[in-house]
């Protein structure tokens, strides 16, 4: 692993006095690239059009994980394969249509087709106005992380319906060396730190390739290509929402290890997501009710006129209950 | 933009425009935001080109303000102060312009790695319909089991990993990671094994 880029936190100190002198000169651009606004934006764009490897650890529910990622943009694809370096020694590959998850553990590999790829881009965090109707977003000081300086980002919730972030961002990329995910107590729900990073020119494809053997494990992929259209008069829809939270996607598609179609809402607020998914519960052996929870992300489960409904993300419990239980069958023709 | 100014910007980066042009462009960089990203990107493909993202030298910064400064990147020069003559005088007010603007590069640049490569929400990740061929290690998927009906923990990792697909590329690394550190049955028995234990 090369060293990280020490030059930087050496060499800015001295250059502060200049900068401080130069600010009248370039007042503008410098009022311009420091709003909190501008950091994420760079941010969502850093985290998807760099390339970058590095080793992090993941801290949450008392748990520490050491992961690996390898992060590539090439040609307008990108490419990602998180290991984890303990623990179970999983495997998750993400490439620009297909995303598959090795889970030794369970001797399983699910593989999940990405037919629809703009929705993700549309869910790419929208920092507006309105954002901050739900958030309050502000600068707070510089620190270090893995021997880089940052710039601390604080994202605080303005009611219980979603998570506070803080985040700090490499002053020279804008990526996140560190994060936290904060419950509505203030109280860190989730915490990812780099201990290392580069951001190599050209990542080979061999180091996007998985290296867990799966002789013998189970491997659930979709039984058709993915999504299929929507089809019927009606449609599922939340009937209530937290304040902000807006429909973002709607998919159906046959998921790995299912044999009927799955329908797939997302629910957004602009940085949070709740992803609601509607199925036919004999799809499933054993049925789901009640919360489930799988490190920050939070789930509930019920049977809703003979349909299984799971909402399920990273959002406080009464979100995904608030959610899931308001489902209601929607004329078609007002679905939104 | 015309593509003068992008050699304009290009040279800048480089520490090789002339002062008088360098403190015109940095007089534009602040008022025209498709130049200052284009400035962002060029700095950054530079940095990546000159190795400087992964092998850092520290005295890279140091010398760029300087030789824009005077054209002597001799790190003494930063801490001796200038002789105090009309003509000293007047070389800073230039010099201040570039060093902002060198120094603001550097701290508030490298957003784009891929200038030609469309920002996200334009469709940056759009899949050209070309075939990638997978890794052998899984493209000989075994059909599934005639009992593969997924169980329950497996479920709520597959709707993870669905709903990771529509959350921010922060996010979505982040649930992946929690997919891929999440413990095995096996660790936490092993966790409440240690909690119990005297």
């Amino acid at each position: 692993m090369p060293p990280t880029a020490k030059h930087l936190s050496i060499t800015m100190p001295s250059l502060w006095p200049a900068v401080g002198a130069l600010a009248l000169a370039v007042g503008p651009l410098l009022a311009f690239a420091q709003s909190p606004q501008d950091w994420l934006a760079r941010m969502a764009e850093a985290v998807e059009l760099l390339n970058y490897e590095g080793t992090f650890i993941l801290m949450q529910e008392g748990s520490v994980e050491s992961l690996y990622i390898i992060h590539r943009h090439e040609g307008g694809k990108v490419s990602e394969r998180i290991v984890s370096m303990d623990g179970a020694g999983r495997e998750i590959i993400r490439h620009e249509d297909e995303v598959t998850c090795i889970l030794p553990d369970k001797r399983s590999v699910l593989i999940e087709q990405r037919k629809d790829v703009n929705p993700l881009l549309s869910a790419l965090p929208n920092y507006s106005d309105k954002l901050e109707q739900h958030y309050a977003v502000a600068l707070s000081r510089r620190g270090r992380v893995a021997g880089r300086m940052t710039q601390v980002i604080r994202i605080q919730p303005r009611d219980s319906y979603r998570y506070g972030y803080r985040l700090w961002l490499d002053e020279a990329t804008a990526m996140p060396l560190k994060s936290q995910l904060k419950d509505e107590n203030d109280e860190i729900v989730e915490q990812i730190l780099f201990t290392s990073i580069a951001m190599p020119e050209f990542i080979p494809q061999a180091a996007l390739e998985p290296t867990i053997d799966t002789a013998g494990f189970t491997w659930y992929r979709p039984r058709t290509n993915g999504a299929s259209p929507q089809t019927g008069a009606v449609a599922w829809r939340a009937a209530q929402l937290p304040s902000g939270f807006e429909l973002s996607a709607s998919t159906v598609k046959v998921m790995a290890g299912s044999e009927y179609p799955v329908q797939h809402l997302v629910y957004s607020d602009g940085l949070a997501a709740v992803s609601v998914f509607i199925e036919d519960p004999k799809t499933d052996t054993e049925p789901m009710a009640g919360f489930a929870r799988m490190g920050s992300a939070n789930a509930f489960s019920l049977r809703m006129r003979g349909q299984q409904v799971t909402a399920v993300g990273e959002v406080p419990r009464r979100t995904v209950e608030s959610i899931a239980t308001s489902l209601t069958l929607t004329p078609e023709n007002n679905a939104r | 933009m015309s593509e003068k100014i992008q050699e304009q910007i290009s040279a800048f980066l480089d520490g090789e425009l002339p002062a008088n042009e360098a403190e015109l462009l940095v007089h534009r960089l602040s008022r025209d935001e498709a130049m200052h990203a284009k400035a962002r990107s060029f700095r950054v493909i530079g940095a990546a080109m000159r190795n400087e993202l992964l092998q850092p030298d520290p005295h890279v910064l140091r010398r760029r303000v300087f030789k824009a400064l005077d054209g002597d990147p001799s790190s003494e020069r930063l801490v001796a102060p200038p002789a105090w003559t009309p003509l000293r005088l007047a070389r800073p007010i230039v010099g201040l312009a570039v060093a902002g603007g060198v120094a603001v590069m550097a701290i508030l640049g490298l957003q784009n790695i891929a200038p030609q490569s469309p920002a996200p929400t334009t469709g940056a990740l759009v899949a050209d319909g070309g075939e990638r061929a997978p890794p052998a290690t899984y493209v000989v998927p075994q059909e599934p089991a005639a009992a593969s009906i997924v169980q329950v923990p497996i479920r709520l990792t597959n709707y993870l990993v669905n709903h990771g697909e529509y959350a921010s590329g922060l996010r979505r690394a982040a649930i992946h990671s929690e997919i891929v550190g999440y413990q095995s049955d096996a660790d936490r028995e092993d966790d409440a094994t240690d909690r119990e234990a005297p």
